[in-house]
């Protein structure tokens, strides 16, 4: 039964991946062969990954949206050299760079927006749906009503909300045709750039406790990620990215969070209609300058192999 | 034999039931609306289906967000008719100490949570009072 279901999961990679080639980024034969004779290699030794346990760690991954919020908030003014450049769209063309690629996009693209740059918003959202349409899975952006939506600054909780719901059917998507890495190499890549991208404010207006905390704090973020990523581990490619990103590992070995307790009680608010956690209990983060130098080189060497700059 | 075609029969309809109760749950047709109980500057960022059909022994369908230090979240929800009744809602702490539950006089409310402590939540959810046990819930966040 498993090994029926293996083949049946070849058969639909190799769709997949000819759907791929019918798209404007077409991967050359030479790689088509490449990740095919990959995959039948390993035909037979595709271990049954736990589903559930891989839709709830990807269920509970935080959005790049937080990030971008927390910089513009903290007063970091917008900079479009932190960015992926939409140039290097026509260097991804296998479905991990793809994947990849797409989350580092998608994070571009919500920074750009809560900043309200229109024009990049749109060069942004228009190489997301280019790439979503080489991982045939473009129906998913309605890119028209996007469009109009970054061109008007009063329809930006739409936009977000849109674009949110639209990353979520694609989620959605990859884990019912069990392509469920390809999720976790879109999110993995939309974290890895939001992290450049608090790295990058952190460097260029250093001592902002509540920034250095942040980065810190990726550790749990990052942990949930290795857990993800290491039951890929039977596909060579999935297991290099999973090498890359135990760098960072080994680096947060040494960042300390610790938890003050506090005491909690709710409130109800009936002007919100809602009730409300008081939880005074505090986490602490303790992340040495030395060690946030370390975190950014490592964060830039596996961002650069990603985005292939 | 027509003990076993019994028992057969008896069995693939409880399958068929099961397969239907998953497929009929279609809550997330209740998004917008779900979204739109978020209070005044939040921004959506999850949305969860809550379907009976897959939860735990206890009744229970849970699922975990890390919650960032510095953000405060909100929890909205609906049942299978769009209206914020009949779904229990349980929020954990990272070591699984229970932190909020939404409900208050007899009703249940969405939650709001100034989160100081980053860490992996839990989030459980349970209906209440109902035997359609299909609905949605909604996480927003502002900073």
């Amino acid at each position: 039964m498993l090994k029926l279901k293996s083949r049946t999961l070849i058969t639909l990679s190799l769709a997949g991946l000819l759907a791929v080639s019918c798209g404007d980024k077409k991967p050359s034969i030479e790689q088509l062969e490449d990740e095919l004779s990959q995959a039948n290699k390993n035909v037979d030794e595709i271990p049954k990954i736990d589903e559930e346990k891989v839709n709830q760690i990807l269920q509970s991954i935080p959005s790049p949206m937080e990030t971008a919020f927390l910089l513009k908030n903290k007063g970091g003014e917008y900079n479009k050299t932190f960015l992926n450049s939409t140039e290097n769209q026509k260097k991804y063309t296998t479905r991990y760079e793809q994947a990849i690629n797409l989350g580092i996009y998608g994070t571009d693209l919500a920074y750009a927006n809560i900043y309200e740059m229109s024009a990049d918003g749109i060069s942004y959202l228009t190489t997301v749906s280019s790439l979503a349409d080489d991982l045939d899975i473009g129906k998913y952006f309605d890119l028209g009503t996007l469009k109009g939506l970054i061109n008007h600054s009063d329809n930006m909780d739409s936009l977000l909300n849109m674009t949110t719901e639209n990353f979520e059917k694609i989620n959605k998507h990859f884990q019912e045709t069990k392509s469920s890495q390809l999720s976790a190499l879109m999110l993995v890549g939309g974290w890895l750039e939001g992290l450049n991208l608090l790295n990058n404010v952190n460097i260029l207006s250093p001592g902002s406790a509540e920034l250095e905390e942040k980065i810190g704090e990726q550790k749990i973020v990052l942990a949930q990620f290795m857990e993800l990523l290491r039951m890929y581990d039977y596909d060579p490619k999935m297991k290099s990215i999973t090498e890359e990103l135990a760098k960072l590992e080994i680096l947060y070995n040494d960042v300390v969070i610790e938890e003050r307790e506090g005491e909690q009680r709710m409130e109800f608010n009936p002007e919100m209609g809602m009730l409300e956690l008081i939880n005074t209990t505090v986490t602490i983060v303790e992340v040495s300058e030395e060690k946030l130098k370390q975190i950014d080189t490592t964060t830039k060497a596996i961002r650069k192999s990603f985005i292939k700059s | 034999m027509k003990k076993y075609l019994l028992v057969t029969a008896v069995i693939l309809s409880s399958m068929v039931f099961y397969s239907d109760a998953s497929a009929q749950c279609d809550a997330m047709k209740h998004k917008g609306a779900c979204v739109g109980q978020l209070a005044d500057g939040f921004t959506f960022i999850k949305s969860y289906l809550l379907d009976g059909a897959k939860s735990n022994g206890k009744g229970e369908i849970e699922y975990s967000f890390v919650f960032s230090k510095g953000t405060t979240y909100m929890l909205t929800f609906a049942n299978n008719v769009g209206k914020s009744d009949n779904v229990e809602i349980t929020l954990l702490d990272p070591e699984g100490k229970e932190l909020a539950k939404n409900m208050h006089g007899g009703k249940y409310y969405p939650i709001g949570y100034a989160c100081k402590t980053t860490g992996v939540h839990y989030m459980k959810f349970k209906f209440k009072g109902t035997d359609d046990h299909c609905g949605l819930s909604v996480l927003g966040f502002k900073r």
